[in-house]
């Protein structure tokens, strides 16, 4: 590799690694379904690749990043309209449009209030939170391993959930007032 | 449904669930779209309820929580979320969603359907219960957050993005959310366990736990002994998990992953919400697209990988040989030498500009300059014959004029080495040692094991003839002799150009010096050929074509 591809390559990747997640996010918000989502960030990611001369370097890079994702969003639902498949209207990703300053700069907070409400559970519901994020386990499997049905373990991990949405919630809303 | 319902949220949530997991059917998504459309609150837990997937699913937090949680107990718990209750904000909720039924497994859509043995089936059973014992410790027992785990034992030209925290020898890695991030160069962990691995930078990882490292982008390959089994590398795509192995995993910035096997076997775990297990073994490797979770075969690339580095010698070891021409050219046997520089035998000393034909004492003499060449000598049989600078003798010396050309010399191959009067060797990468008769140099197989520690040197492996140099070809006849320790292991004598043999001898880690020779060929000391008088070692230009010494890890 000649010295000035390596420096590129090096650039890319110190503004791209810090802010991949918060790129795949913004996908998720109009596409919450998961391997539908990698699937764009993966197209998402190789055309940030192919268009890094065109991003100028100390200026906002998730700005410019999240241009280019919501081009493969759009991409995306194209293929979904004519495949039929579940998907956004365009008026709710309109909406979605509207929301997303607020929610990209609230990302970090979000995050900060999961921290702390992750602390406000018990050990067994941690656990599962684990078998299901870190040992990406499915719903059957988590069932076998607690000996319980399929769907009891799909709602408790959907309620799991739930309780942190809430508590998120509740933490950016008191924060908010705090501001 | 009453908008004061205790488990609206609980409702909504179900429905974020199903659709994160690609289950929720047509008419429960046409209903959480509404939702969303109209509730501004139910947006903003939506919005909730990404962020924390991300975080469960991407950044590690989970891994950052104690084992030791608050000791919350759940009537705590339920306090506490009748009060969030009270401050929820209104959301009008539908009939509640259907729930994934038994039979739908949600993530049971496999994409890949690897064709096994039976046997391998069972390997892989009894394998996975070894494996969810690894998995399970790992992570409920393992999984803290700010544990000294692994120390940084070396580093070569290296360069980190976190300037303010210098990353140097003997720095110990904690567990927890901290990405390193390695711009260039090379850096070795030690893991307490001691598994040991070679980064390659520009790579960003993270120690996950004291048996785990997460790599984001770049190589990385592990050495794990027996006693550290269970030792894993998380890739966005793929877990890989040591059975008693080394391998490489490589993360592009595509997203695919690659694991190569070089010995013992691993479990591949690959594939978002479908998960595939299989183990892949000694020389295979595996790429799994960082799109579409598909794993196909590739082919396993033993020198893909920086395998171990070593900053007094300045070594690189890819599992390359190691090249004693490149050690003649000043040189540590990996391409740092310099082609055409030489060592005089009748001096020991280094010299680009080798002299003729001259006469010197058999002496053993010490070379200085190179620390993995011991030194060389002029070998004439008529006393005894010194091999090493510990004093081995070669007894069977033959006689000789005691006259010499030139040096011995690294040189490429490529223009010099004739197989046959008429065909070249054109590979321009074969390196090459060029020893006029009589020449002798010997090596120090002890120096060399401390270029690369955890290597082992199994076997000198060479091809020989004579130069197409000469000028007198049918006047070229010389012996090619090969020691070990002042032990002869190899003798092939009168040979002529356009002769071409192998060498191939196998050293035990006893073995402390290697001697490579070449003698006159028992021509007599004035000879007649085409009306000219020639001495003995006219037109014997010997040539060790790619000298190595093969590697191999401990």
């Amino acid at each position: 590799m000649k010295n000035s591809e390596k420096d590129v390559s090096e650039t890319f990747l110190e503004v791209f690694l810090p802010n991949q997640k918060r790129i795949l996010s913004f996908i998720l918000c109009y596409i919450p379904n998961r391997a539908d989502a990698d699937d764009v960030f993966q197209n998402t990611t190789s055309v940030l690749w192919k268009k890094f001369d065109q991003y100028t370097a100390g200026t906002d890079f998730i700005a410019w990043s999240t241009v280019i994702a919501r081009y493969e969003v759009m991409s995306y639902y194209k293929k979904k309209k004519r495949d039929g498949k579940i998907h956004f209207d365009e008026q709710m990703q309109r909406i979605i449009d509207a929301d997303m300053e607020t929610v990209n700069s609230q990302f970090d907070n979000r995050i900060d209030a999961l921290r702390k409400c992750l602390k406000k559970l018990i050990s067994d519901e941690i656990q599962i939170l684990k078998m299901r994020y870190e040992q990406d386990l499915s719903f059957a499997k988590i069932a076998d391993r607690l000996s319980i049905s399929s769907t009891a373990a799909f709602k408790k991990v959907s309620k799991i959930h739930s309780r942190l949405i809430q508590c998120i919630r509740q933490r950016v809303v008191l924060e908010k007032e705090h501001e | 449904m009453n908008k004061k319902e205790p488990h609206f949220v609980d409702q909504l949530t179900n429905l974020f669930v199903l659709s994160m997991d690609g289950t929720i059917s047509e008419e429960q998504f046409r209903i959480l779209t509404n939702i969303l459309k109209t509730n501004t609150a139910a947006r903003e837990f939506f919005y909730d309820f990404i962020a924390s997937y991300i975080g469960l699913d991407q950044l590690g937090i989970l891994s950052e929580q104690n084992e030791e949680q608050e000791n919350w107990s759940s009537q705590q718990i339920w306090d506490e979320l009748l009060k969030i209750e009270k401050t929820a904000p209104e959301v009008e909720i539908p009939a509640a969603p259907k729930e994934p039924e038994e039979d739908k497994k949600p993530t049971e859509n496999k994409k890949v359907h690897p064709k096994v043995s039976k046997f391998s089936v069972f390997s892989l059973v009894l394998s996975s219960a070894a494996l969810l014992f690894v998995i399970v410790y790992a992570h409920f027992v393992s999984m803290r957050r700010g544990i000294e785990t692994a120390t940084l034992t070396d580093s070569m030209n290296a360069k980190w993005a976190d300037i303010a925290s210098p990353v140097e020898k003997g720095t110990r890695l904690v567990t927890g959310e901290k990405r390193w991030l390695l711009r260039e160069g090379y850096a070795e962990l030690l893991f307490d366990n001691q598994a040991r691995v070679v980064l390659e930078g520009p790579a960003e990882f993270q120690i996950l736990a004291e048996d785990r490292i997460g790599l984001s982008y770049g190589k990385v390959y592990a050495r794990v002994p027996q006693t550290a089994g269970g030792f894993s590398v998380y890739t966005p795509n793929a877990k890989i998990i040591d059975l008693g192995t080394e391998f490489g995993v490589q993360v592009e910035i595509g997203g695919n992953t690659q694991l190569h096997v070089l010995k013992g076997k691993t479990m591949l775990m690959a594939g978002k919400t479908d998960r595939v297990n299989m183990e892949i073994s000694q020389g295979d490797a595996r790429k799994i697209s960082g799109k579409t979770g598909e794993i196909s075969d590739i082919c396993c690339r033993p020198n893909h990988f920086v395998r171990v580095i070593n900053s007094e010698s300045n070594c690189v070891w890819r599992g390359q040989n190691l090249d004693l021409a490149d050690i003649v050219g000043g040189g540590n046997g990996f391409g740092s030498g310099t082609t055409g520089m030489s060592i005089d035998p009748t001096s020991g000393k280094l010299s680009s500009k080798p002299e003729g034909r001259r006469g010197a004492s058999n002496d053993y003499r010490l070379v200085a300059s190179i620390p993995y060449v011991d030194g060389v000598f002029v070998p004439n049989g008529r006393s005894q014959q010194i091999v090493s600078s510990q004093g081995h003798l070669f007894q069977e010396c033959p006689e000789t004029t005691g006259l010499t050309c030139e040096n011995i010399i690294n040189v490429t191959a490529n223009v010099d080495f004739l197989v046959t009067q008429t065909q070249y060797v054109s590979d321009a990468s074969l390196r090459a040692i060029s020893m006029h008769a009589n020449m002798g140099i010997t090596f120090d197989l002890q120096a060399m094991r401390g270029l690369i520690k955890g290597v082992d040197i199994q076997r000198f492996q060479s091809q020989f003839g004579i130069r197409r140099y000469a000028v007198r070809p049918s006047a070229s006849n010389a012996d090619f002799w090969v020691l070990v320790d002042g032990k002869l292991k190899f003798k092939k004598e009168h040979v002529k150009i356009g002769q071409f043999h192998s060498i191939d001898i196998e050293l035990s880690e006893n073995d402390r010096f290697l001697t490579l020779m070449i003698t006159e060929g028992d021509d007599p000391e004035t000879r007649f050929l085409e009306d000219m008088v020639l001495t003995a070692i006219d037109s014997d230009w010997g040539i060790f074509i790619d000298p190595v010494l093969v590697l191999s890890p401990k």
